[in-house]
């Protein structure tokens, strides 16, 4: 969850998000969920000339999975505090993975006694 | 052939109107222009005329056909279900104080319809049928409605922003419409009730919990915490309230990616909803503004944070008007127990990520936004970390534009594989790393314990505090003998600028001797710490990228390591001082290392703590320091003075020594060399000179003056002289007056 927690503190600021379909959008980040979908407002087209459609459109919702890059000011990032918080997330998930691996082994142990 | 679109003789108006006054003649000498317009307009060719006009006798049998008829006639699906005739909308509207009646006849209607056998009071029996159950539960939604209606009316004041106010009909009108739209727009409200909304709420938010809510939002709490002025007031004395509840235990706080911080005044509108009337819905409000769409949106608005757009963090005071408070209290309560309810449960049946069951030949995976499906599979491979034997040795050292530096020193690990050597030193400075994130995190939760010492919580603290510390000592490595390795580990610890990064962090932890002992191998080690091979000044070319990085480092090693020892140094006694200021003598070449900064602050640092040990006597710190020991001092000044004797000028930045030789009196090149060198970059230098001078005796203080005098000057000139600004000059002057003060002089006595 380190980058929905990320991008928590990321409400309110303009970012840019890149999609795969090198759609580029500019806006103010309203919301963002676990799947990192993000509701933008008051978006502008980066190329507004290749995209025609969307000179009217105010607000929008992506779908997380289409997200290449989000752009974002480096004045609102804490990066020595996002190191911690990726280490700390990468010891939970180590954690995990450790008891997987044993719920698997004590399942298949199980299976094959 | 656009000409043409309105028939072979049409063009473009203006061919039209050249036309008309072509054919003025021929037509019509229609002098009135309105008319002419008209036919121009119309395109009026007069071929209107010809066209053939007597095919309308069966008109009326295909169209004919009464509006009144055929409106209101769409195929109602709902009625032809519901054999009672449910006295649609339409009547509804106006007939709302003839409900009861309107009920008996539903009823009775009811009643008529079905199985004489089945058929029954309508509330006393549980069995009813389809039809029975359909128009109970019309009845209720027209209630429903009504309620609304009349609810609603007060509520809708006429809008019409004096358009067409006076009007009373459009307005009644407008007014009509309006209801008619929201009439049947509301048709269907109230399908759900409201365990099966909550139910549906209860889905949604278990997706949303975790375990501990410290790690999973562990950024956007501390980012906030770090900020909390940023959102107003109101949020901080709310946030250290709640860090005294510090991290809570999953199940008495409000979980999911929700901060423990929110938690606290999560509950506060259940618990203080009797009471306080203010109060509450303002926490309630302001918590889910400050923490935004952090915590509170996580769990309260389940079907995420993405529904409620007029909360945004913009607006941290934004008090709740959209809905009424009361609404939102009761919501939150209601949240509040679907949360504390999902939570119950799932402690019951934890859900693993993996579902194999009994006697079945594999596992299915459960996704969710925790445990995503993976794109790439990794196979961890050992434990992580270990050192992987079939590395060729590198013959080159890392490319230089490698960050950290570490790779200076890649070539003298005391294995063959230097680039294991690296990886185990980056590898320890990650487990100092683990061990300092779990010691500040164990800080954070100190305050939740009970004051009482002798409870058993405290004391199991305290272990795992010590614990960790431990771990951390351990890896960091200070305290191996000096000789063993080269570099010393603490050293390539140190070369890493990680390394340098999470110094202080640890320090804040550490006992004072375990502090003694790391900065005795810091100045034990000094010539070779990454810094000080860089030589401070002597930057390779002053605008490469490899030169930055070199003065990043210094920078950072200034910043980050030095301080904690430096303050150290500036409370210990005199015979700690004296004993490091030896090692530091013995082990390194002074006047080679006098180059560097950190070597520059040290000494610094170290003159000034034993001069002032010296004269101050009796200090609070301890009892006066022996004769001998001041003796130790003194002699140990000399010892510095001496070794530095001749080269006091190369301490100096090397952009201003190399322009020093020309003639001091040019005003020309002493502003070409030294305005490239701001003069913070010899403040250090300066600095030194004058705790040196400090300390001098006077046969020192003549030879201190002499060898600087050059400099001094080239200073004293170039404030002097008016072509660097005002304020860099005022800093020039202060510095060198940092020397000259110590040695009773000013710089106003200098001659020009």
């Amino acid at each position: 969850m380190l980058f929905y927690s990320f991008f928590k503190t990321q409400v309110g600021q303009q970012v840019t998000v890149e999609l795969k379909n090198d759609l580029a959008i500019q806006g103010t980040l309203e919301s963002v969920d676990q799947f990192l979908n993000f509701k933008l407002k008051d978006i502008t087209v980066v190329d507004e000339e290749r995209y025609p459609h969307m000179m009217s459109v105010k607000n929008c919702f992506i779908r997380g999975s289409v997200v290449r890059y989000v752009q974002l000011s480096p004045p609102t990032v804490d990066t020595a505090l996002l190191q911690d918080a990726a280490r700390r997330e990468a010891q939970s998930t180590q954690q995990q993975q450790q008891q997987h691996q044993q719920q698997v082994s004590k399942s298949t142990t199980a299976a094959s006694s | 052939m656009s000409g043409s679109f309105f028939g072979p003789g049409i063009g473009l108006p203006d061919d039209a109107i050249a036309r008309e006054r072509t054919s003025f003649h021929r037509q019509n000498h229609n002098v009135d222009l309105d008319a002419r317009l008209e036919t121009l307009a119309l395109g009026d060719d007069g071929l209107g005329e010809a066209l053939e006009d007597d095919q309308d006798d069966f008109n009326d049998e295909t169209f004919d056909a009464d509006l009144r008829e055929i409106t209101g006639k769409d195929f109602d699906f709902y009625q032809s279900t519901v054999s009672s005739h449910a006295g649609a909308p339409q009547q509804q509207q106006q007939q709302y104080q003839q409900q009861q009646y309107q009920q008996q006849q539903y009823q009775q209607q009811a009643q008529r319809q079905t199985q004489p056998a089945l058929n029954d009071a309508q509330s006393g029996n549980k069995v009813m049928t389809l039809a029975e159950l359909e128009a109970r539960m019309l009845m209720q939604q027209q209630q429903h409605r009504q309620q609304q209606h009349i609810q609603q009316q007060p509520s809708m004041p006429p809008m019409d922003f004096g358009r067409k106010l006076a009007d009373p009909e459009v307005v009644a009108r407008r007014k009509r419409d309006r209801l008619q739209r929201q009439m049947e727009l509301s048709k269907y409200d109230n399908m759900m009730s409201r365990h099966d909304k909550d139910y549906i709420v209860r889905i949604q938010i278990s997706q949303l919990l975790t375990d501990d809510p410290a790690a999973d939002d562990f950024y956007c709490h501390m980012y906030q915490l770090s900020r909390g002025t940023m959102f107003g007031s109101g949020s901080l004395p709310q946030q250290t309230a709640i860090q005294n509840n510090g991290s809570q235990d999953a199940p008495t706080s409000r979980p999911s990616a929700e901060t423990p911080a929110s938690g606290n005044p999560g509950q506060q509108p259940m618990v203080e909803q009797q009471g306080k009337s203010e109060q509450s819905p303002a926490v309630a409000g302001r918590s889910l503004n400050s923490h935004g769409s952090s915590s509170s949106n996580d769990a309260r608005r389940s079907n995420s944070s993405l529904g409620m757009p007029g909360q945004s963090q913009n607006h941290p005071h934004q008090h709740l008007g959209r809905s009424h408070r009361s609404n939102t209290q009761s919501s939150m309560a209601r949240m509040q127990q679907q949360v504390q309810r999902i939570v119950n449960e799932a402690k019951r049946r934890p859900k693993a990520a993996h579902v194999a069951a009994e006697g079945a030949l594999g596992r299915i995976s459960v996704n969710s936004a925790r445990n995503p499906k993976q794109v790439i599979q990794v196979q961890q491979r050992g434990h992580a970390g270990s050192i992987s034997q079939s590395d060729a040795p590198r013959n080159s050292p890392l490319p230089a534009t490698h960050h950290d530096l570490g790779g200076i020193f890649s070539g003298m690990g005391d294995t063959r594989n230097p680039a294991s050597e690296r990886r185990k030193t980056l590898r320890s400075i990650e487990n100092v790393y683990t061990a300092v994130l779990r010691l500040e995190q164990l800080i954070r939760e100190q305050v939740r314990l009970p004051q009482n010492p002798d409870h058993p919580s405290v004391q199991q603290w305290l272990a795992m505090y010590s614990e960790a510390k431990e771990r951390a000592w351990s890896e960091l490595d200070a305290s191996q003998p000096i000789s063993n390795t080269y570099p010393h580990p603490l050293v390539r610890f140190l070369s890493f600028s990680k390394g340098k990064r999470i110094i202080p962090r640890l320090v804040h932890h550490l006992s004072i001797d375990q502090i003694l002992a790391l900065t005795t191998t810091i100045i034990a080690n000094f010539e070779t710490l990454d810094v000080c091979r860089f030589g401070s000044f002597s930057y390779s070319a002053s605008g490469s990228l490899v030169a930055m990085q070199q003065r990043e480092e210094t920078d950072l090693f200034l910043h980050a390591v030095m301080p904690p020892t430096l303050a150290f140094l500036a409370e210990t006694s005199l015979q700690i001082v004296n004993g490091l200021f030896a090692l530091f003598m013995e082990r390194n070449n002074i006047a080679w290392v006098a180059r560097t900064r950190p070597a520059l602050a040290f000494l610094t640092v170290l003159l000034g703590r034993s001069a002032t040990l010296r004269q101050a006597g009796a200090h609070a710190y301890g009892a006066q320091p022996d004769a001998q020991e001041v003796y130790q001092s003194s002699e140990l000044y000399n010892h510095l003075f001496n070794s530095l004797r001749g080269n006091l000028v190369s301490i100096f930045p090397p952009s201003s020594t190399t322009t020093s030789s020309p003639a001091m009196g040019q005003a020309i090149s002493p502003i070409s060399a030294v305005s490239t060198v701001s003069p913070m970059e010899d403040l250090h230098a300066w600095q030194f000179l004058a705790t040196l001078a400090i300390g001098a005796s006077v046969e020192q203080q003549h030879a201190l003056v002499s060898e600087v005098r050059e400099k001094v000057l080239e200073k004293v000139m170039l404030a002097k002289s008016g072509h660097v600004p005002i304020d860099i000059a005022m800093a020039l002057t202060a510095n060198v007056n940092l020397f000259l003060n110590a040695l009773g002089l000013d710089a106003s006595q200098v001659a020009t």
